[in-house]
């Protein structure tokens, strides 16, 4: 976000978050991009400086999650859907546990290395088969598959959720990933490589519930208005590398004999990308200034605006190709991976069509 | 008084060769023949394909490039008077839209190569186009394809040598200097399709690189002249299967006989040369725009199948997907995206076959034989006269007669309305199939994901979209207005002047 979003209290975190990017994420975004990979020494660095860190519990606000996101994201949108990722398991768990119960989580994902937990980032529980949940002897196992969990090829534990037979809500499990019950696929995606996304298949999986039987639904309710503005935040942190590549572009190439930032089409669509993203940043601004309350206005506004910006940040990524012509669709040049990688993200929290239908639910 | 889109543009053209018996039934061959094409083919390997070059984008598709040769795929349209199936040239472009539904790249290892047949016959050098056809046509009894590119793009030069108002300013790089016994080419090209794979290239280039229209030229090089090399391959987001090539030209000796047009060879004709020039690359891309309608009507439609597929088995808050209303309705969007694309390319693809780049073979006298007469009487009695300089002065007269303008603006423009308009469709289906799909079309293993990737590089190629829409501008709109000017330009005193767009419709510069 510009700097003039960001309140004095935040900008240590924001410049943490600048220096991250520039330095350990930038340099590499394009050579990360590679389908099936995941950099398991940059999530090691963002576990270094805290970035695994980012809920309530040490500090960060949902705004200040979202400013780093943005952040984040301009530099590469794979790294920003890790923290992504991780932060929504970790922000179940917060939601459903408290104290000795929570260490013992934050434990095992010590004593993995800290790498970051999988979770089922791009979908809600209406639109996904579940695996099937039953107790044995006070011990839990999971039955069945799910499709589409961010991190699962990289990380050691996963927060996945299921269904108990015969209950209609869904609850939450730890799932230890090199259980000899799980069988992990990879799949190639269309963006967001260097995250990385893979199938489960569950047979006989020890797993442990996370805090109450089917009150996971109240759990995901609980975070849905946080992460849908973190979505909105990674939307607009792309927008920004777009134009700003653009811009850079524009500027130096020539046709017709002069650079084509001169041409009035090109600033046309210049000038519509930045307006695009100017109001971008002013929705994610109120977002933030209303995040601390858990209100249902929040909730409404965030998940609005993750749709909203989700969709424009494809537009704005795919004219940010556009304008460099034959060269925006190389892989030389970041502005075709702003692309993959908007299109992706505007998949976070689940089916946009079916969302949209969700706002109608909340409205009445 | 200005006017909206002309009826007489689109009026059914009266002209040998539309609605006449036997192209409809050519059409529905072709389709037919590219849905067989897509099962025995092009679905087990596209996905293949595509990954191999993902792998490594030094990977070329000759398996497929060989069996698409052996199906005659390279010479289907190719005219029966230079040895090919003399198929109604409107039936490939339907032809394209099914390849495409499955892959617009492997469409695009077949289009393409009617892009640089295309090219070779804007010059009208009948001597020249027969010596590379036969070639095409030898090559598929051989069974050693022998395919055409066209290599217009330059690194400092996109969109400047789709233009000549723009190129007059543009800074171009490949260099034609007059030699003995012909030229010295100089410079590289960029981002040309199929250029690893082609044996001949179509190469635009100029002999004075500060007054570029004036001096266009179009050379015809062939694999292993000296000077002649193959550069990079381009690593492209989408459209994997057909390579972009950068083609490399250090001292490259072009005999007189292969130059298919220069200032030179228009000498005498009583017409303008830069009017020439400015015809003979718009009817080129004239030719083949409507060609990436086609693609992204195949893209649009291959999305939308993607989406009705999973909507069909997808289960969304306890019910089938495609019993919620507001999923029907999304894919009737589609649908009729799909519907109004095909409306459009097919539209401008007759308009280039009556009034466009085919005209010439759109003739009463020259409709009726070449779709009558046997092939071999063809070869015998009416091929030989092709090496005559009265043939090719004969064809230049009626092509490049200023008569027809009216009727060439309408064809160069409905190419671009068809070229830009359903490009952005193409992408608007995928985007809206990754409505319905969310995070599963994403997948590289479902459909949807490739068409989306592919789908974007049809918004650039052939002229950006943008280009597109002045080309519209300027052939179907700034016409009919007095005193609009077009594509600015810096004068000495660094102010702003554009070029008039007359009352006549012609582009003039003095």
């Amino acid at each position: 976000m510009i700097d003039r979003f960001i309140p004095e209290a935040h900008q240590p975190y924001i410049k943490l978050a600048r220096d991250f990017a520039r330095k350990d994420i930038a340099p590499d975004a394009l050579k990360n991009d590679v389908p099936l990979n995941a950099n398991k020494a940059l999530m090691q660095t963002a576990s270094e400086i805290g970035f695994l860190n980012l809920t309530e519990d040490y500090g960060v606000t949902p705004g200040l999650l979202a400013q780093i996101l943005a952040i984040i994201s301009e530099a590469d949108a794979s790294m920003a859907v890790v923290i992504f990722t991780h932060t929504a398991a970790m922000s179940i768990l917060h939601e459903a546990l408290e104290g000795p119960q929570l260490s013992l989580f934050q434990d095992q994902i010590t004593g993995s290395g800290n790498l970051p937990l999988a979770f089922q980032s791009y979908s809600c529980p209406d639109e996904i088969d579940m695996p099937q949940a039953e107790e044995r002897n006070g011990k839990y196992f999971l039955q069945g598959e799910l499709t589409n969990l961010a991190l699962v090829n990289s990380a050691r534990y996963a927060v996945i959720p299921a269904r108990f037979k015969g209950d209609t809500g869904i609850s939450y499990f730890w799932v230890d990933l090199t259980d000899q019950g799980v069988k992990r696929t990879a799949v190639e995606t269309l963006g967001v490589h260097a995250c990385g996304m893979g199938d489960l298949r569950l047979d006989q999986a020890a797993a442990t519930l996370v805090g109450r039987r089917n009150e996971g639904g109240q759990y995901l309710d609980g975070i849905i208005g946080k992460m849908a503005m973190a979505a909105a935040a990674i939307s607009v942190g792309i927008m920004i590398g777009s134009l700003q590549s653009a811009l850079d572009y524009a500027g130096q190439r020539q046709q017709g004999g002069r650079p084509i930032n001169e041409w009035g089409e090109v600033q046309m669509l210049l000038g519509n990308m930045d307006s695009q993203i100017r109001a971008a940043e002013s929705t994610l601004h109120h977002l933030c200034g209303i995040s601390d309350t858990k209100t249902l206005d929040f909730k409404r506004s965030a998940c609005a605006a993750a749709l909203h910006l989700g969709q424009m940040a494809c537009c704005v990524a795919s004219d940010g190709v556009q304008l460099l012509g034959g060269y925006g669709y190389m892989k030389d040049f970041g502005q075709e991976k702003r692309m993959r990688d908007a299109v992706q993200t505007s998949m976070l929290l689940g089916l946009p069509a079916y969302r949209k239908t969700d706002m109608f639910g909340m409205m009445i | 008084m200005a006017m909206g889109p002309d009826i007489a543009d689109i009026l059914p053209p009266n002209a040998a060769g539309v609605n006449v018996p036997g192209i409809g039934q050519d059409i529905k061959k072709a389709v037919a023949l590219a849905r067989k094409f897509n099962e025995e083919v092009v679905k087990p390997v596209y996905k293949k394909i595509d990954q191999a070059v993902q792998m490594d984008h030094d990977y070329l598709p000759w398996e497929f490039i060989k069996t698409a040769n052996e199906w005659g795929f390279y010479t289907l349209w190719i005219p029966k008077l230079f040895g090919g199936g003399g198929w109604h040239m409107i039936s490939i472009y339907v032809f394209v839209e099914e390849i495409a539904s499955c892959c617009s790249g492997l469409a695009n290892v077949i289009g393409v190569h009617y892009l640089g047949m295309i090219s070779l016959m804007t010059g009208f050098n009948m001597k020249l186009i027969k010596e590379v056809l036969d070639e095409v046509v030898r090559g598929e009894k051989t069974g050693v394809p022998c395919l055409i590119s066209l290599a217009l793009t330059e690194p400092a030069a996109g969109t400047d040598v789709e233009e000549n108002e723009l190129l007059e300013q543009g800074k171009v790089g490949t260099i034609a200097k007059r030699c003995e016994g012909g030229y010295r080419l100089n410079g590289s090209k960029c981002f040309i399709s199929g250029g690893h794979y082609s044996t001949w290239h179509i190469a635009v280039c100029y002999e004075d690189r500060n007054r570029p229209a004036d001096t266009f030229m179009m050379l015809a090089i062939r694999n292993g002249m000296p000077g002649f090399s193959f550069g990079a391959k381009e690593n492209k987001m989408g459209q994997r299967a057909c390579v972009a090539s950068e083609l490399l030209f250090e001292d490259c000796f072009v005999p007189d006989s292969r130059v298919l047009i220069s200032v030179g060879t228009f000498k005498n004709t009583g017409l303008k040369y830069y009017d020439v020039s400015n015809m003979a690359l718009e009817s080129a891309l004239g030719g083949s725009r409507p060609g990436v309608g086609a693609f992204a009507c195949g893209v649009a439609r291959g999305a939308y199948e993607a989406a009705l597929d999973y909507a069909e088995t997808k289960m969304v808050g306890g019910k089938r997907l495609i019993n919620h209303q507001w999923a029907q309705n999304i894919l009737a969007e589609m649908f009729k995206n799909v519907a109004m694309a095909r409306l459009t390319y097919i539209q401008a693809a007759q308009l280039t076959c009556i009034w466009g780049i085919f005209r010439i073979l759109h003739q009463t006298w020259s409709f009726w034989p070449l779709r009558i007469l046997p092939k071999s009487f063809l070869a015998i009695v009416v091929k030989p006269l092709m090496n005559l300089k009265v043939a090719t002065n004969m064809v230049r007269k009626i092509v490049f007669n200023p008569k027809n303008l009216k009727e060439y603006q309408a064809a160069i423009g409905w190419a671009s309305i068809a070229k830009f308009g359903v490009s952005d469709i193409g992408l608007i289906n995928c985007m809206l199939a990754a409505q319905l799909m969310g995070v599963d079309g994403m997948r590289q293993d479902h459909n949807l994901e490739k068409h989306l990737r592919d789908s974007k590089l049809l918004q650039i190629y052939e002229g950006t979209n943008q280009l597109n829409r002045q080309i519209v501008f300027k052939h179907l709109i700034g016409r009919d207005i007095e005193g609009v000017e077009m594509f600015p330009k810096k004068n000495a005193a660094d102010s702003v002047e554009g070029t008039k767009i007359s009352g006549q419709g012609r582009a003039v510069n003095d």
